[in-house]
């Protein structure tokens, strides 16, 4: 990452793609174990799900692999504060492998 | 050739040259050979940016989207450009019938639950407010008696006035309620006295006396008949009126009663009546129906309305004095807010408690304070009869025979209440004139006015003086009802406590234990010797 909060840090996007797949998103999330971490930021949990709207009811199949990681990049890179969202230990407990599977809700635009 | 625009079979390439399905993301190079295996697929521009896609691919899209309800608002615009999408398809009349058909009834589905809550509660109010109202009529015609009942309201609710609607379910309301706050003033009250003086329905039965009085030839009696005196004035002058009594006689007789009470209760139980126990006389107003409910409501005896020979009876069969009932709630509060130091006191409250004199069960309550119009009923009934034996009863209970001919012959009961007041403003004028209310001069309003009232607090009104005062012996009943119920409840005090006071614990003796071990007084030894 580039200059933000994340400067420096490094992480690693795993996409997994469902033969529904362009009509349907990728399942996306951040790579955790390993080594690795997943980003400290309110829409990122612990687990690597992400909650992020083009990633759900607002995904079009327009948006291309890079154009995902855009996103998620300009996401950490808009983020003012690192903390990890308030349910955190909530949704982790309980979380299904599949990002896909968990119904967010999206409440704000970052 | 500048006025022609291309379109998208005009492409070789949308970008790099290229025709790329923003979907699924295919190219398709115009200038390479087609896959000869494969039919050409067709391309579709549907908006106004540079994003082109297969035009299957876009429609499965479309179609996934629309199924999603979160996905659907957005399924045809552009992601891009944002451009609306346009759709040709083949709709036939009868496909656009049936889905504003089934939009339609979607719809109203959706306002049939919604009606459907609503009814539910709805039904379950209205069955409530009609069991209230029921209750309240039955009450009613219970307390005054079928006679005046069926003047006033009869038992088809269509004659009903409006007041009726609010009256009645707030009766049986007022009764329970009266359980549970020993200090509200009824609503009863002006229930069960209000309503006569408001014009009687229109039964059958007030309906002939209104013809009856609106023949010129019996009209003509009311002005002198009321001018005599005959009609309204010394007629009946028993049973007191009933406003006149809520508002002088009753007060009067519950103080006298309570007095009688607290005297009773110290004579017997040794200590005074505690003192909170008085709920504040709050409903002096009109104080007919108060008189019933209240009194079973503060569960001390409001009543003895009726009085002293009422009380004599109820003492005399146990050999106690007279008057006096046995007030819970009051005891109660006493008991359990201060203790007394009176030892007598405490013994009493000792008693109270063992005999459970309040922990009556909301059931007890509730179901107590509903029967009230059959006891006052059955007790009138009682009454009744024993006043054909009893020529002083009859008259105390201003019983009138005759009332049960009136009918056929020419005495048809008083005037309803308009007639009179009509009259009384054609006597008010010297001349005779049938001149209006409002043509009278101030003077003659204000006379008018003064008479009505004294009318209204004397006589009350037509209908309550008319009848065989039922209202007047269930009432009298109840409050005999109440005497003897609370002379019970006191001897049942009574008995407890005297019950807590010869309590000894019994002697036994050291049989079966070993002499040796007890520590014995030498008189032991000499008298077993």
């Amino acid at each position: 990452m580039g200059e933000s909060l994340y400067e420096g840090e490094v992480y690693t996007l795993q996409f997994r793609f469902d033969p529904q797949y362009p009509i349907s998103s990728p399942a996306v999330q951040f790579v955790v174990g390993e080594g690795k971490e997943s980003p400290i930021h309110p829409h990122v949990y612990s687990n690597g799900h992400i909650c992020a709207s083009i990633l759900g009811n607002e995904w079009s199949p327009v948006l291309s692999v890079i154009a995902v990681c855009v996103t998620l990049q300009s996401m950490l890179a808009s983020c003012k504060k690192k903390e990890r969202p308030v349910d955190n230990d909530r949704y982790v407990k309980n979380a299904p492998e599949n990002p896909k599977k968990t119904v967010f809700h999206y409440d704000d635009d970052t | 050739m500048s006025t022609q625009v291309p379109t998208v079979n005009d492409l070789r390439g949308a970008t790099l040259k290229v025709k790329l399905c923003y979907i699924c993301r295919e190219e398709e190079n115009a200038d390479s050979p087609q896959d000869p295996n494969t039919a050409p697929r067709a391309w579709t521009h549907p908006c106004s940016c540079t994003l082109i896609a297969h035009e299957q691919c876009l429609l499965k899209w479309i179609q996934s989207s629309q199924s999603n309800a979160s996905r659907a608002p957005n399924a045809l615009k552009c992601p891009q450009c944002g451009t609306q999408y346009e759709m040709e398809s083949d709709r036939p009349f009868v496909l656009k019938f049936l889905s504003v058909g089934n939009k339609v009834l979607q719809k109203c589905g959706r306002w049939f639950t919604v009606f459907g809550a609503a009814a539910a509660v709805g039904l379950v109010g209205t069955t409530v407010y009609v069991c209230l109202t029921g209750y309240g009529a039955w009450a009613l015609e219970k307390f005054l008696g079928k006679e005046l009942f069926d003047l006033i309201l009869t038992d088809d609710p269509t004659n009903w006035p409006w007041s009726a609607y609010i009256n009645l379910p707030l009766l049986p309301i007022s009764l329970i309620l009266s359980r549970f706050q020993t200090n509200s003033t009824s609503l009863v009250i002006p229930l069960l006295l209000f309503w006569p003086p408001t014009s009687p329905v229109t039964g059958e039965r007030s309906r002939r006396l209104q013809e009856y009085w609106s023949n010129p030839q019996n009209s003509s009696l009311i002005t002198s008949g009321f001018n005599s005196g005959g009609l309204l004035g010394t007629k009946h002058h028993w049973p007191p009126p009933p406003i006149l009594f809520g508002l002088v006689g009753l007060p009067f007789v519950r103080a006298m009663y309570q007095n009688c009470y607290a005297w009773a209760y110290s004579k017997l139980l040794g200590t005074h009546l505690p003192a909170p126990r008085r709920p504040p006389r709050g409903g002096l107003r009109f104080n007919e129906g108060p008189f019933v409910i209240r009194i079973r409501a503060n569960l001390d005896g409001v009543e003895g309305g009726n009085g002293d020979d009422g009380q004599g009876e109820g003492g005399g069969e146990d050999g106690q004095p007279p008057p006096v009932a046995a007030p819970g709630a009051a005891d109660q509060n006493a008991g359990v807010v201060e203790p007394n130091p009176d030892p007598n006191a405490a013994a009493v409250e000792a008693a109270e408690q063992l005999i459970e004199i309040n922990a009556s069960s909301l059931g007890r309550r509730i179901g107590g304070a509903l029967i009230i119009p059959v006891i006052a009923n059955s007790m009138g009934q009682l009454l009744l009869s024993l006043s054909k034996h009893s020529k002083v009863l009859r008259l105390l209970l201003g019983i009138r025979q005759h009332q049960k001919q009136a009918g056929s012959s020419g005495m048809f009961g008083l005037p309803p209440w308009e007639r009179v007041v009509s009259s009384w403003v054609r006597g008010g004028n010297k001349d005779g004139s049938d001149k209006p209310w409002a043509q009278l001069n101030m003077f003659q309003q204000a006379r008018l006015s003064v008479r009505l009232f004294m009318a209204l607090l004397t006589s009350s009104s037509t209908s309550w003086v008319d009848n065989d005062p039922v209202w007047w012996r269930n009432g009298v009943g109840f409050g005999l009802f109440v005497v003897v119920k609370d002379c019970i409840q006191l001897l049942h005090l009574w008995l407890a406590k005297r019950e807590l006071e010869t309590r000894r614990v019994k002697d036994r003796d050291f049989k079966g234990v070993d002499i040796r071990e007890l520590d014995l007084l030498p008189s032991f030894f000499q008298r077993a010797t």
